[in-house]
């Protein structure tokens, strides 16, 4: 510029000042709040990073929470099954030593006593509750007590026994989230848990020639099963064949009626849908709810753990050592590898739990650094650009002040 | 011949044209601050000599000098250069304005930090979460209902924020608007003052300084132009229509426009007719009205309604610790009282309008059935219609993606039951209202056979929603949705069921035949999963944690573009304003000189009428 009027320099000032004041204030919060955005527009980007990060955080922690929790329901359950566990081996030392030897009445008695101890016992703790009170296993059901004892006698004066037990919890499963969509049990269902022996219903309604009247649905073990019009029962066999479910079902050669067998130890569940009346037209079923809606006139067995230690008592009752010596000892052999299997798979849970737990961990950590790495202050950074500006404007205001002091009034007489 | 006297009066005329000169000095001085002052100088020439050319010259050589004289007091000024100065001032003041009134809303979001809606929202899913463990406790729905409550607030906070800042710039442009019309009135007097000096012959240079000035402020609030064609009109351009023309002037006025929530729009005072693109200050609010703070509200409003929407449809299926199912989570107020959606827009007791939200087919589709018919669907958009068109090979998941990838203003979803759902959008034109279904129909079948919504393909067919029971195109057992009460993120709120007993609160689904298993807390877990689920929000979010990540890199990224802008537009204008500094600003140490110059000048003068006195002492006392 050719020439400069007086006001230029004052100008000139009073703007490279405003804009350094600002810079300085901008640099002073960084530093004061330890966060490199104080407005959306500092870093746009890493601010949209951030609040990813910030929110997959507390994600984080979330399930962190949910495993801590998973893993002691887990250790609680695995306690109480290692606890059947050993009821069931005491029964089967029972069940060895009066299979061979002859005992006395007295010795029978005796021991039929300690079958029924044994029984209260496993019936306890099949209904045992945690630490919130719900009880473990029952399904979804959990206010409700899952294995109720029917109890009777042979009507001559000897007391009342356990005569039956009957499930009164439901067959499903509560997930929860221990990752991003990565699900696993809470409680368990009591009728897998404490179930020997697989199911199995035989229809004996021959029902060779049924078909299907309208698209209608059924529902096996939990698992809802589409049947359209014209479906006949090869087609419904199949279908039941085909759902992802431990069911298997083939017509009997019996009368030609369906028949459906779990094929691990479990109480069989089925149910018709609203509009539909499939199985019950199958005679596997009648009106009543699940599961104990097993059609009478069909074939039905099954067997509990329970059933498994009354049976043992009913044959030593009946004296039939043989029985003792060779099905007892069979049946509470199975009773125990469904609940080993069952301790296996709250172990298996337990190592999950522990991995993930480690996982979540590392995670965290890590969403931690990303975020700070997005949002926080480089502290030796900001100080020195704090100082630079802090030196610059101290340079700044002496030179105007030199500067816009002088001019030629100052010389004239 | 000469006269005696000629030289005192060459030395008089030199004295006044100094002490003018000296005058002018003292005025410079005096204004060396004043705004848009620009420095005077006194032009001056040689004075007339004796003799020129005439019957009456006398008959010597040479021409004797007469002194001096002043010819006119001009501005030291480059045309060119103010004007522009004038062009860029409005782009300057359009982008101070923008970066100031977006920093408001940056500073709204609140983010990253732990007070701000995602936050709040990330605690509300985190609750679900804790009742999805722990569904038999009445604690963790407790928890649920706070955070829930928190999230409200929090929303309706943004909310509020944001209608405030529409308000403020309401005001604000009413504002600009009266200040506009003040200086172009205060225009178009100096105008008439000006031509009445000018007629005179002088320059009115302090007038001509003002009429500057007034002109800059002007084109901090409008982009101008000024065009002095004709030398005796001075005339201001506002995008090629002229708004001053020497005396007169052509105001603006502010109307409200019902359609827009009341906000006012820009126009003529004279012909009523809107003005689009000001320029300016001006500009930059009526943008940052109806654009960027509108489509703040719009993206919180659709991701408020969406969310209430989708944690009610899956409440609805659960039952809470006292039994009670089929509630609502949020309560979503409708615009509209009769089921039909049926609407009075103009207020003559006559209905004109059917305000539906959404639509839900009869029929269960699957996601990747392909359709084996072929069509066109047919939905409003920004701008008119849209259509989408479908294949025979087409799966029902490629269709509801390609109307979602469209502009319509519609999304397309399956439901819980996979059933179609059609909702609406908030309006991307701001002359109709937002959620409101405007136009479906569909060539083919999809719409209608197929997912059952329509009762007729084609034209016949079409829902219109300018029109009262347009629900009769709709199949009779199609579930609709009212279209709800404007700005939900100024009024969204928990079912005060709930608020009034916190155990209403479902945490596991109603079973087939009714029961209520206690543990079960699949409800809670699949409202916790709404966050990862896909939905369709602002222009291209996949779920709610995209959605917070993109209107936060959306509204910074905005931000840091004006911010940049205007420093950019703000160091050209402090060039250009150093320019003219230079050439029109005063220096101290100049005139201070100038008048040594003129002070000397001055004083020699005086001593040369004090020479010629005694010069003509000698003829008048001593001759003779």
């Amino acid at each position: 510029m050719e020439r400069v009027s007086t006001n230029l320099a004052n100008n000139d000032a009073q703007f490279y000042m405003r804009k350094r004041e600002r810079a300085l204030l901008t640099v002073e919060k960084k530093i004061s709040s330890q966060n490199r955005i104080t407005n959306l527009r500092d870093e746009p980007l890493a601010a949209s990073h951030a609040v990813r990060y910030q929110s997959t955080s507390l994600r984080i922690e979330r399930f962190s929470t949910n495993v801590e929790a998973l893993q002691g329901e887990t250790r609680l359950a695995e306690g109480y099954v290692q606890y059947s566990v050993e009821i069931l081996q005491n029964s089967r030392e029972l069940a060895v030593r009066l299979a061979n030897g002859s005992y006395t009445t007295e010795d029978r008695k005796m021991a039929v006593e300690q079958i029924d101890q044994y029984l209260e016992e496993l019936l306890n703790t099949a209904n045992k509750k945690d630490g919130d009170g719900n009880y473990i296993f029952a399904g979804t059901n959990t206010d409700r007590i899952p294995f109720r004892a029917i109890m009777g006698n042979d009507g001559a004066g000897t007391p009342s026994r356990m005569v039956g037990v009957e499930y009164l919890g439901n067959i499903s499963i509560q997930q929860i989230e221990i990752h991003e969509s990565n699900y696993a049990f809470r409680n368990a269902v009591g009728s897998d848990v404490f179930w020997a022996k697989n199911d199995r219903l035989i229809s004996t309604t021959n029902t060779e020639n049924y078909v299907v009247p309208s698209n209608t649905e059924i529902n096996v073990l939990g698992e809802n099963i589409q049947l359209l019009a014209g479906d006949s029962v090869l087609a419904i066999v199949q279908k039941i064949n085909d759902a992802p479910i431990p069911v298997r079902a083939s017509i009997s050669d019996l009368d030609g009626g369906i028949m459906l067998e779990t094929t691990t130890p479990q109480q069989l569940w089925l149910e018709d849908s609203a509009n539909g009346s499939v199985l019950r037209d199958l005679g596997l079923i009648n009106d009543r709810t699940a599961p104990y809606n097993k059609h009478p006139s069909a074939l039905y067995s099954s067997g509990s753990v329970f059933d498994i230690l009354i049976t043992f008592r009913e044959s030593l009752l009946e004296g039939n050592v043989a029985d003792i010596g060779s099905r007892v000892i069979a049946n509470i052999d199975d009773a125990l590898e469904t609940t080993l299997k069952t301790m296996a798979s709250y172990g298996a849970l337990s190592d999950r739990l522990d991995l993930i737990y480690k996982q979540l961990s590392t995670d965290g950590l890590r969403m931690n650094e990303l975020d700070s790495q997005a949002t926080g202050v480089d502290y030796a950074r900001s100080v020195t650009d704090l100082n630079m500006l802090k030196y610059s404007h101290e340079a700044a205001l002496s030179v105007s002040a030199k500067v816009l002091q002088n001019s030629l009034l100052d010389y004239l007489r | 011949m000469d006269s005696t006297f000629s030289g005192i009066e060459m030395a008089k005329r030199g004295l006044f044209v100094h002490s003018k000169r000296m005058g002018t000095v003292g005025h410079n001085i005096a204004n060396m601050s004043t705004e848009g002052y620009s420095r005077q100088r006194v032009e001056v020439s040689a004075f007339s000599p004796l003799y020129k050319p005439h019957l009456n010259r006398a008959e010597r050589p040479g021409q004797i000098g007469q002194g001096v004289e002043s010819t006119l007091v001009r501005r030291i000024r480059d045309a060119l250069l103010e004007a522009r100065i004038v062009s860029n001032q409005s782009e300057k003041t359009y982008w101070e304005t923008r970066s100031n009134y977006l920093l408001q809303l940056e500073q709204l979001h609140n983010e990253p930090s732990n007070q701000s809606i995602r936050t709040t929202m990330d605690k509300f899913w985190n609750a679900w979460q804790e009742l999805s463990v722990y569904p038999e406790q009445l604690s963790a729905r407790h928890a649920v209902l706070q955070l829930g409550q928190a999230l409200t607030e929090s929303i309706q906070a943004r909310g509020k924020g944001l209608t405030d800042i529409r308000y403020v710039l309401e005001d604000d442009i009413q504002g600009t608007v009266m200040q506009a019309n003040e200086y172009m009135r205060e225009i178009a007097v100096l105008n008439r003052e000006i031509v009445q000096v000018e007629a005179e012959g002088d320059l009115p240079n302090d007038l001509y300084d003002k009429r500057d000035l007034a002109v800059q402020s002007l084109s901090e609030l409008v982009s101008i132009e000024v065009l002095n064609k004709d030398e005796d009109e001075f005339s201001v351009y506002m995008g090629g229509i002229r708004v001053v023309q020497g005396g007169i002037y052509r105001e603006f006025a502010s109307t409200g426009n019902v359609n827009n929530y009341g906000f006012s729009d820009v126009t003529w005072a004279d012909t009523g007719e809107r003005i689009s693109h000001p320029g300016g200050r001006l500009e930059s609010l009526l943008v940052l009205r109806d654009g960027d703070v509108r489509e703040e509200m719009q993206i919180l409003n659709e991701g408020a309604l969406t969310l209430m929407a989708l944690v009610n449809e899956t409440h609805r299926n659960g039952f809470g610790l006292n039994g009670r199912s089929d509630i609502d989570f949020f309560t979503i107020y409708n615009s509209v009282l009769n089921a039909q959606g049926n609407y009075d827009n103009n207020g003559d007791g006559i209905f004109d309008e059917t305000r539906l939200f959404n639509v839900i087919g009869e029929n269960t589709l699957d996601q990747s059935e392909q359709l084996g018919i072929a069509g066109e669907l047919t939905f409003e958009g920004r701008r008119g219609l849209i259509s989408v068109s479908y294949a025979a090979t087409d799966t029902v998941g490629s269709v509801v993606q390609r109307i979602n990838n469209s502009e319509a203003d519609v999304i397309a979803r399956l439901d819980r039951d996979g059933r179609l759902e059609l909702r609406a959008r908030p309006s991307r034109n701001t002359d109709y209202p937002d959620f409101v279904l405007r136009e479906m129909s569909d060539s083919g079948e999809f719409l209608v056979g197929y997912a059952g919504i329509l009762n007729d393909s084609g034209e016949e067919g079409a829902f219109r929603w300018d029109q009262a029971n347009a629900v009769f195109a709709l199949r009779g057992t199609v579930q609709t949705g009212i279209a709800p009460l404007r700005n939900p993120s100024s009024w969204i709120e928990i079912n005060e069921v709930i608020r009034g007993d916190v155990a209403s609160i479902a945490a596991g689904a109603v079973q087939s035949r009714g029961e209520q298993p206690r543990g079960d807390g699949s409800i809670a877990l699949e409202i916790a999963g709404i966050r990862n689920k896909t939905i369709v929000l602002g222009d291209n979010a996949r779920n709610f944690d995209d959605y917070f990540a993109d209107t936060t890199a959306l509204i910074g990224l905005k931000g840091e573009e004006s911010r940049i802008t205007y420093e950019t537009r703000e160091a050209i204008q402090k060039n250009l304003e150093d320019t003219r500094q230079s050439i029109s600003g005063v220096n101290l140490d100049e005139e201070l000189a100038e008048m040594l110059k003129f002070q000397q000048g001055y004083q020699a003068l005086a001593r040369f009428i004090t020479n010629y006195d005694e010069l003509i002492d000698t003829i008048i006392h001593r001759m003779g």
